[in-house]
């Protein structure tokens, strides 16, 4: 459905076919998206956000504005400040000593980092999954779908039992563990893990949900299977994932910000729909990195 | 470079690759390997003489040198009762009390160390902990003596007047002085250190993205460390205060300086008398016959196979943690 | 390329950090726990400093965890709680250290006079009045017996640990396994053990260089085990180096692994000497006491630094528990020196 054949000057026949595959993806995912239905709160804003790790500037002014019930993938190459971005969203980024930041997240309009602010329920409604699959081995799976509640000792209004099936199932892990939930969630496979915790997230109802590379570690056939979910969970809440794999922001992102640094700390380049980012960026730069000119 | 079906190769046998070693390197390799085994000897050789010289110890007493209660040197021809049962209750009690009191200061204060204190106090107080571990046991004994003791005497009376209904801490008589409560007090400062240090360095290795998962969950400080450290260090500050007790099972001018000794069982940690093995040998040494202190010798080898069984079993559990952590 | 240069005047912050402002509720509420500790020693039988700080404690901690639950919920209050704990269990251990080491300074340095330094106690007694004697004999048979402990134990240690960590033949396992077995052996058996062995059945009689038996047992597991972490952290390039420019094994490890490792092998005898110095147990057993200086450390007895100390508590008056707390502070000064020194070493990098 893109038009990039015109805009191509004979260039490479390699770069504009996956440009093109991209952003034929990109439409279909657009296409078959509904606009954001039940969306919780009125989503996420960034404003002027910088970071630093001592007296390294790391991330430089970047404004983002994630509306509620969105996907939003964060692209880039590597060390360009993505992580280090998502990770002052929820307020993970201060657990570094040296680290330090500038700028608003506004929470349904509230600031999280005004002083005063509870830090432990910002991030109950801010939940994350991380790279690398991390269930508590001293718990079972079901233990560990609850351990948000317990950690922050707080009640769900449904019971255990039906909350363990609603978050296991959107999850899309109900059906292989229904039987085995007292089982120890040492014993699941890579992508099972990563499914568990992001059950384990879902638990404590978060309106937006952070995701930091969560399939770099794992199986293309469990990589689909989690794309599958963010689907699922992008009805109800607001996604922000950060990706290497550009196809995989095409196939399940709403909308892509692509950062980048030159030496200096990251910024954020560009942000838009995502079959527009990758068909028709506005930035040169975008456009070298779509079209896999580095990276 | 296709494989053709026709002529499939084998793989070939592994070439077993040997050198001549240099005659330099064979008597290096030999040197080293002998010396290495002198810690062999040495441990064969305390347990053989102690337990040869106090072999008579053994059979004159049987069983009945680790199991009676009563120790009296035989005077003018009368029997010799050598019973280490007192000493060995007497040990126990006092390493009780010292772990009971001991350990859990250190764990609060790994936790302290590992996940509360800024940095800057953080490395004063491990420059004072680590320092701690290198006093001398007799400044312990010297100090307990002299500064613990009315302190220990004081909250010994309270504990009585509150708790005195528990047999452990009943008293057939007012004499909080120089009593097992007190040289546990002194062993329990002892061992901090050595606890401390061990349970801050299994704390430090908890895995940092299971931290990260139970606080990006929305947990407390103290939420996270129940459910991530706390399973996860769990055995290895097990065998922490293991190392402990095997410390604390030996000591003895430290206890000898603040403990009354009698060689009588003593249940009750307040009630002031009591001894260890330690001690006992130190304290009869100076008047021993030449039974007794043969008897004394088949004591010490009873300590010896004491504290080495408790040190290699805190090793091996120190060393599981470490490894199964990862 | 960039577009940010207009930045450079925002400044890193730190929300997060508690500021000084939200400190006062806290502060209240232990001026609250203060007064409130005051009332209740006054009005109750509560008496004396342990109801005063046990008061206060709880007070304190009360009251901050009821205003973190009334403010953030039960989870915070619990949290609250707990580092309040973790805090005072902290300090509690920091107490004794700082009392030892007041208390020794203080009552040791009573008796700290120069002449102590020149002179031994064979024409004093303990209960003297301290304007006379001196602990030279102790401080110089300290000397000797770390000296010749030293001798004994550095060889032994020092290639044990080589073979762990160049050699690491069939047997490493077991050895270490042997060496901290070793570590665990009690002062007092080694001291049993150098008798029974020696003195037992013989005619030998109890010298310095008897005396320093067992302290060498008591040396080698710790040099040993330093020394090892120490050579491990010699990078296994600079011996591939060597055994690359064709050398043996044995000059690659005396030529460049142990010059590599100097400083730390320095921390690990330093480590070691300073566990030994202080030992009394085995000394009671090995090595009879002495009034004066013993050059011959073949026969006769010896003083020596904790054994001075163990005299004067021993005898109990007033004279000889004031030699003592200055002995004691004589040799803490030792063991801070030793203990500074292989810090110094131990940080010096591995050249």
């Amino acid at each position: 459905m893109s038009n990039v054949n015109d805009d191509n000057n004979g260039e490479d026949m390699s770069t504009t076919a996956s440009t093109n595959s991209l952003s034929s993806v990109a439409a279909q995912h657009a296409a078959q998206r509904q606009p954001g239905t039940a969306p919780l709160g009125s989503g996420l804003e960034a404003r002027e956000i910088h970071a630093w790790f001592g007296k390294h500037h790391a991330l430089a002014d970047v404004s983002l504005d994630f509306a509620a019930g969105t996907v939003t993938a964060l692209i880039g190459p590597s060390g360009c400040g993505k992580s280090t971005f998502i990770r002052t969203l929820n307020r993970m980024h201060e657990f570094i000593p040296s680290a330090a930041m500038a700028g608003e997240v506004l929470l349904d309009g509230k600031d999280i980092y005004e002083p005063g602010v509870d830090v432990t329920k910002i991030r109950l409604q801010i939940g994350m999954v991380f790279q690398k699959p991390n269930p508590f081995p001293s718990m079972t799976i079901g233990q560990n779908v609850l351990s948000g509640l317990k950690l922050a000792q707080i009640k769900s209004p449904k019971s255990n039992d039906d909350l363990l099936e609603e978050c296991l199932t959107r999850a899309g892990l109900w059906s292989e563990v229904k039987d085995r939930l007292g089982a120890h969630a040492g014993g699941l496979s890579g992508g099972q893990q990563q499914r568990l915790c992001i059950a384990r997230s879902l638990a404590v109802n978060p309106k937006v949900l952070l995701m930091d590379e969560p399939c770099s570690a794992l199986d293309p056939g469990s990589t689909l299977r989690i794309e599958d979910t963010i689907g699922q969970l992008a009805k109800t809440m607001t996604i922000i994932i950060v990706t290497h794999n550009m196809q995989q922001a095409a196939r399940v992102s709403d909308y892509t910000a692509f950062f980048l640094s030159d030496g200096g700390p990251g910024q954020m380049i560009e942000v838009g729909p995502t079959n527009e980012m990758f068909s028709r960026p506005k930035d040169q730069r975008t456009e070298n990195y779509v079209s896999g000119r580095f990276g | 470079m296709t494989l053709t079906a026709n002529s499939p190769k084998a793989i070939p046998e592994k070439r077993q690759i040997t050198t001549k070693p240099r005659v330099s390197d064979k008597i290096f390799r030999g040197v080293l390997t002998a010396m290495s085994m002198s810690s062999l000897l040495i441990l064969t050789l305390i347990g053989l003489f102690l337990s040869l010289r106090g072999f008579q110890a053994f059979q004159t007493q049987g069983i009945g040198f680790i199991t009676k209660v009563d120790w009296t040197a035989g005077v003018d021809g009368s029997p010799d009762t050598f019973g280490l049962g007192a000493m060995i209750i007497g040990t126990l009690i006092i390493s009780a009390t010292a772990l009971v009191v001991g350990v859990p200061l250190s764990v609060l204060t790994a936790l302290f160390l590992t996940f509360y204190a800024p940095e800057r106090l953080k490395r004063a107080l491990v420059t004072l902990v680590d320092l701690m571990a290198s006093f001398p046991s007799i400044l312990f004994g010297l100090w307990g003596f002299i500064v613990l003791m009315p302190m220990a005497e004081y909250w010994a009376q309270l504990i009585h007047k509150y708790l005195g209904w528990i047999p452990v801490f009943g008293m057939p008589s007012p004499a909080y002085t120089r009593s097992p409560f007190i040289a546990g007090l002194v062993l329990a400062i002892m061992i901090i250190p050595i606890v401390t240090s061990v349970s801050r360095e299994i704390f430090n290795q908890t895995p940092l993205d299971r931290i990260q998962a139970a606080y990006a969950l929305g947990a407390t400080r103290w939420a996270m460390i129940k459910a991530v450290v706390l399973p996860f260090g769990a055995s290895g500050v097990v065998g922490g205060a293991m190392l402990g007790l095997g410390r604390a099972l030996g000591e003895t001018v430290a206890v000898y300086s603040v403990l009354n000794i009698v060689f009588k069982v003593n249940f009750q940690v307040l009630y002031g008398f009591g001894g260890n093995i330690a001690s006992m040998i130190v304290g009869k040494w100076g008047e021993a016959s030449l039974t007794e202190s043969k008897a004394l010798l088949a004591a010490g080898f009873v300590l010896f196979v004491m504290t080495l069984v408790v040190n290699l079993l805190a090793n091996f559990i120190v060393r599981r943690t470490v490894k199964t952590g990862k | 390329m960039t577009t940010f240069t207009s930045t450079n005047s925002v400044k890193p912050t730190k929300p997060w950090k508690v500021t000084k402002r939200q400190l006062i509720p806290s502060f209240s509420l232990l001026i609250a726990a203060a007064i409130a500790t005051y009332l209740v020693v006054l009005l109750t039988p509560m008496k004396g400093k342990l109801a005063y700080v046990l008061l206060f404690f709880i007070f304190g901690t009360g009251f901050q965890a009821a205003l973190s639950w009334s403010k953030r919920g039960k989870s915070a209050a619990v949290d609250t709680l707990a580092a309040s704990i973790m805090m005072s269990g902290g300090m509690i251990v920091f107490l004794p250290v700082v009392s030892l080491l007041y208390t020794t300074v203080v009552k040791g340095f009573k008796g700290l006079r120069p002449q102590i330094f020149t002179h031994t106690m064979e024409s004093t007694s303990y209960s003297d009045p301290l304007t006379s004697g001196g602990l030279l004999h102790a401080i110089i048979g300290t000397l000797f017996l770390i000296a010749i402990a030293t001798v004994i134990s550095l060889p032994l240690s020092i290639l044990t640990a080589l073979y762990l960590t160049e050699i690491k033949g069939k047997a490493s396992g077991f050895i270490q396994f042997l060496v901290q077995a070793m570590s665990g052996v009690p002062s007092v058996v080694a001291g049993i053990f150098i008798y029974a062995a020696l003195l037992l059945t013989t005619d030998l009689r109890g010298s310095t260089i008897i005396g320093a038996l067992p302290l060498a047992i008591l040396m080698i597991p710790t040099v040993t085990r330093t020394a090892q972490e120490v050579l491990l952290l010699v990078p296994s390039e600079l011996r591939e180096a060597g055994l690359a420019l064709g050398a043996t094994q044995w000059k690659t490890v005396a030529t460049i692994v142990v010059p590599a490792a100097r400083n730390g092998l320095i921390t690990a005898v330093i480590l070691g000497v300073a566990r030994i110095a202080g030992e009394t147990a085995p000394l009671l057993f090995t090595l009879g006491t002495s009034d004066k200086v013993n050059w011959n450390i073949f026969s006769g007895g010896q003083n020596a630094l904790p054994y001075y100390v163990w005299s004067g508590l021993r005898d109990g008056t007033e004279g000889g528990l004031q030699r003592a707390w200055t002995g004691i502070l004589v040799l803490l000064m030792l063991v801070l020196t030793l203990f500074v020194s292989a810090r110094i070493f131990g940080s010096r990098k591995v050249k």
